[in-house]
């Protein structure tokens, strides 16, 4: 991984990142609260973890934000989670989003995409971080 | 006895990040400062007093906030770390920001190219606060990101502002504050900003994919999606690179690709003993993962200055370095190399390719871009330079300011585009001529010579302070886009009656 301050700064793109879906997914777990545009959120978060074709990562949804934005955030996305995690982040989000399921199945799927979220954010901290 | 883990720890840690957060903000307070610091450098700073006045908000309630749930502690408690990150970047910018008082930045050169900028529908109201940095190489001191990173901060501490939408962060080497002609580089910096703002890569996805399948063909449906985000990375990266050279190009015309000559030694492919004139060395045609190669990026600074009708111009400049243009167009595409060990050579090579034909497009998007509200292009300042470039020439020859320069009939005040040009074309050509006059002067001495240089670009950089002050005149008259000095025998009358 390139410690280069352009790069660099790229990991911390996708902490901060990361961090915002945890930061919805803590409160609806803590307090069931679903705040203002956490459906949209995670949509876009499932847009930037899932390659559905070839022809979407040029797509700007895939873009838009830094799980997917740069080639290192997605090295950094796949190092922190192996591929069966991959799937299971898509598909428990996308159950928060769907809303289909009873609020404590809910809530458990929220704490377990909060978990694989983590690693991505403590992952991309790691290589953010100045090495002495 | 183990401590439980709980609020009290959460309060403790919180209290270690606050005060680090008052320790990168405490430069920005008006009342450790003594230096002087332009509009721009202030806004910076009061940006970042407000982020840390939140940040310091926000931790204040942070454990009082914490989830109830146990289970969350520990993702809950993660957050310091993301924050205490973005604050370890901005540590690296606040100081920047603090060094570069008036005394140590090339103020009069960013606010001219400013000004260019601000002809620009979009860009009208843009500014810029510079920032110095210990590299010496002008492409280390990117700091475009850190709005980036601030404006997503905002998604996680409530209450923060969002980075001032017109403010642009420059950064400079600090060694080189009074180097004029290095300080051109500055132009492509600004590049940068202007591709983030225009959001020019919604523009560049789709053709990014259109030549990668017009070289991969079938293969592009197949491929595993870790190869393609690595390409779609590369040709990204490239094309935002030559769209910031042409930008500076058009902003400040073929100063900025002499500049590059000078300050990347490329005169090195110069060699007497090939036929050619010139051998197409490793380190020129090589492309690297962040980088277009050297003699394609001149070639597509050539191209520009050709469309622009500035070549012919340069062509007829006296100098080595015009030599290097010349020889950079001559260079076959098939030399250019992609080295690389992250993927098998073909396959980087076939991405190289998919970049050759994408340049194009990059090059359009200058045209696009540099058009007023009505969709007339606007001007690159060749014309100025044309009209007054050969007057200025004639003061620097005598060592005297540029800033008024007289052709029998009227004094004109010449823009900074036309400074700058024919102040490189002097430094380029006629350094000797200037030389030769002065009493004890030796051409053939490095240090003679740099001594001159550094007077030549004093010069240039007091000419180029003195423009502004000079058509803001009481009676200074625009004749197209080039501004006069007033006639002083009617303002005289004038003020008798």
């Amino acid at each position: 991984m390139s410690s280069e301050p352009e790069i660099r700064s790229r990991y911390l793109a996708l902490a901060l990142d990361a961090r915002k879906v945890i930061d919805s997914l803590i409160l609806f777990v803590d307090r069931g609260t679903r705040e203002q545009g956490l459906d949209e959120s995670l949509q876009e978060v499932i847009e930037s973890l899932q390659v559905k074709d070839n022809h979407h990562i040029f797509s700007l949804l895939r873009n838009r934000l830094a799980f997917s934005e740069y080639y290192e955030q997605v090295q950094t996305v796949q190092e922190a989670l192996k591929p069966e995690e991959m799937k299971t982040i898509v598909q428990k989000l996308s159950a928060v989003k769907s809303k289909e399921a009873d609020l404590d199945k809910q809530k458990n799927d929220a704490f377990e995409a909060i978990k694989l979220l983590s690693a991505i954010e403590s992952r991309a901290l790691y290589y953010y971080r100045p090495q002495p | 006895m183990a401590l439980i883990l709980g609020v009290e720890t959460l309060q403790r840690d919180a209290a270690g990040l606050f005060s680090f957060v008052d320790s990168v903000c405490k430069p920005c307070y008006e009342e450790a400062r003594s230096a002087q610091y332009l509009e721009p450098s202030k806004d910076f700073f009061s940006y970042v007093r407000e982020l840390g006045d939140c940040t310091k908000a926000y931790l204040n309630r942070f454990a009082a906030d914490a989830p109830s749930d146990k289970r969350l502690y520990y993702y809950y408690r993660q957050k310091l770390e993301t924050i205490r990150s973005v604050w370890v970047e901005l540590h690296r910018f606040v100081k920047s920001a603090v060094d570069a008082d008036t005394l140590s930045i090339p103020y009069t050169l960013v606010e001219a190219l400013t000004k260019r900028l601000n002809l620009l529908p979009g860009f009208r109201k843009t500014r810029f606060a510079i920032l110095q940095f210990d590299e010496l190489n002008y492409l280390q001191v990117r700091v475009s990101e850190l709005k980036q990173t601030a404006d997503r901060l905002k998604s996680v501490i409530p209450d923060v502002n969002p980075f001032p939408e017109d403010l642009g962060l420059i950064g400079i080497p600090y060694s080189q504050p009074a180097s004029i002609y290095l300080n051109c580089l500055i132009s492509h910096e600004i590049g940068h900003f202007v591709f983030q703002r225009s959001e020019l890569k919604k523009k560049l996805l789709p053709e990014i994919e259109k030549n990668l399948a017009k070289i991969l063909g079938a293969k592009l449906k197949t491929l595993p999606a870790d190869d393609l985000d690595w390409s779609k990375d590369r040709l990204e990266s490239w094309a935002e690179e030559i769209f910031c050279d042409l930008f500076a190009i058009w902003l400040i015309g073929p100063c900025y690709a002499l500049t590059y000559i000078e300050l990347f030694g490329l005169t090195t492919i110069l060699d007497p003993s090939e036929t050619s004139g010139f051998k197409v060395t490793a380190g020129s045609k090589t492309f690297i993962r962040s980088h277009p190669a050297d003699l394609f990026r001149l070639k597509q600074h050539v191209r520009l200055l050709q469309r622009l009708e500035w070549w012919g111009e340069i062509e007829r400049i006296n100098s080595h370095f015009v030599d290097v243009l010349r020889n950079a167009i001559a260079v076959s595409e098939n030399k250019l190399e992609f080295p690389t060990r992250e993927k098998d050579s073909g396959y980087a090579h076939e991405t190289l390719r998919a970049f050759l034909g994408l340049a194009p497009f990059v090059a359009s998007l200058i045209a696009d871009l540099t058009k007023d509200s009505e969709g007339k292009e606007i001007d690159c300042g060749l014309a100025e330079y044309k009209k007054l470039g050969g007057l200025i020439e004639k003061y620097l020859r005598r060592a005297v300011v540029p800033s008024s320069v007289f052709d029998g009939k009227h004094h004109w005040y010449p823009n900074a585009v036309a400074i700058l040009n024919a102040s490189m074309k002097f430094y380029l050509e006629s350094l000797e001529k200037l030389m030769n006059d002065i009493e004890g002067q030796n051409t053939s001495l490095a240090g003679h010579r740099s001594r001159w240089i550094q007077r030549l670009e004093s010069l240039t950089g007091k000419a180029i302070e003195d423009h502004q002050l000079l058509i803001d005149e009481t009676g200074a008259v625009k004749v197209g886009s080039t501004f006069k000095r007033a006639d002083l025998r009617s303002l005289k009358s004038a003020d008798h009656e």
